[in-house]
């Protein structure tokens, strides 16, 4: 491969300055999670659906297409998804913060923040 | 446009459907857990019309591509964030491309379209779900990708180089 020498410095320059300035922002981003810890609410289109425990184990089936989200030793895994590309199988909720999303199924399950209405008293089980 | 040019556009489309295809085989996430992350080789093929046949036939192949995944796969979520990161990356790469022998080789510019492209993508998927808290993958989507677009970009020079030796123009198809 030829490439004039200044162009490919260059290049690995911008890389490492995205690289860099990405790691930057995540990792300023990661430390302020002043959310409550062991209480996850579940969001589906948009709203509010329910509320999880993960000091409960146990299953919870998110919709009617399925979705099934299993809490053990309190961390939260995704146990079953009908979607094709199965992004979210890899996602998991636990003490350490995280969050779930499900971009075909519109679901995004993530830590109670504190701007959220707590008016959502339905619980799935 | 000329027939010649359809017919190129047509070949480097069906070239960019394949790639993508390939690129499905290949578990990328297996090796860099960022969640949505593709190699994004189809996007080379884009690159490629962008250089050669120019403007339109670039837009053809981004536009088109989604719509061909669509119809084969009937993937709606999918097709909703690779047109609208794709649309994103092609502004960009439209006029980031003046920069192309200057600045930056192809390289350079591939990883400022990956970097659009996420943003693109993440922004449709904070739309789809209705909620911003996808917008927190951004940094780490962005640093994955850009590490894939620099690969791209480097198989663009390679590509580029072949094409000058055989003969080609490098406007092929401007030229006419």
């Amino acid at each position: 491969m030829h490439v004039e020498k200044k162009l490919f410095r260059n290049d690995i320059i911008l890389f490492a300055a995205v690289v860099f300035v990405s790691l930057l922002v995540y990792f300023a981003f990661s430390f302020n999670s002043d959310s409550e810890k062991n209480i996850v609410e579940v969001q589906y289109y948009g709203k509010i659906i329910a509320e999880i425990s993960l000091l409960q184990d146990g299953e919870y089936r998110i919709n009617e297409s399925g979705y099934t989200v299993e809490v053990k030793n309190g961390k939260m895994t995704v146990s079953y998804t009908d979607c094709k590309d199965k992004v979210c199988t890899g996602m998991l909720i636990d003490e350490n913060g995280g969050e779930i999303i499900c971009v075909p199924n519109k679901i995004v399950i993530r830590r109670e923040t504190q701007s959220s209405n707590h008016n959502a008293d339905v619980s799935a089980g | 446009m000329k027939t010649g040019k359809i017919t190129f556009t047509a070949l480097l489309l069906s070239l960019s459907f394949s790639l993508s295809l390939i690129e499905s085989f290949i578990p990328v996430s297996a090796f860099i857990p960022v969640p949505g992350l593709k190699l994004g080789f189809a996007n080379i093929a884009v690159m490629a019309a962008l250089f050669l046949c120019g403007r339109f036939s670039a837009l053809c192949i981004v536009v088109l591509r989604p719509v061909l995944n669509l119809i084969m796969f009937g993937n709606i979520t999918s097709f909703i964030l690779s047109l609208s990161g794709g649309i994103l990356s092609y502004a960009v790469l439209v006029i980031s491309v003046k920069m192309y022998g200057k600045v930056f080789s192809f390289g350079g510019i591939s990883i400022i379209c990956a970097v659009f492209h996420s943003i693109g993508q993440v922004a449709a998927a904070a739309f789809v779900v209705s909620d911003t808290v996808v917008f927190g993958y951004l940094p780490l989507l962005c640093a994955a990708s850009s590490a894939t677009g620099l690969l791209n970009g480097f198989i663009m020079n390679c590509i580029i180089e072949r094409i000058t030796i055989l003969g080609g123009s490098k406007n092929a198809y401007h030229a006419k």
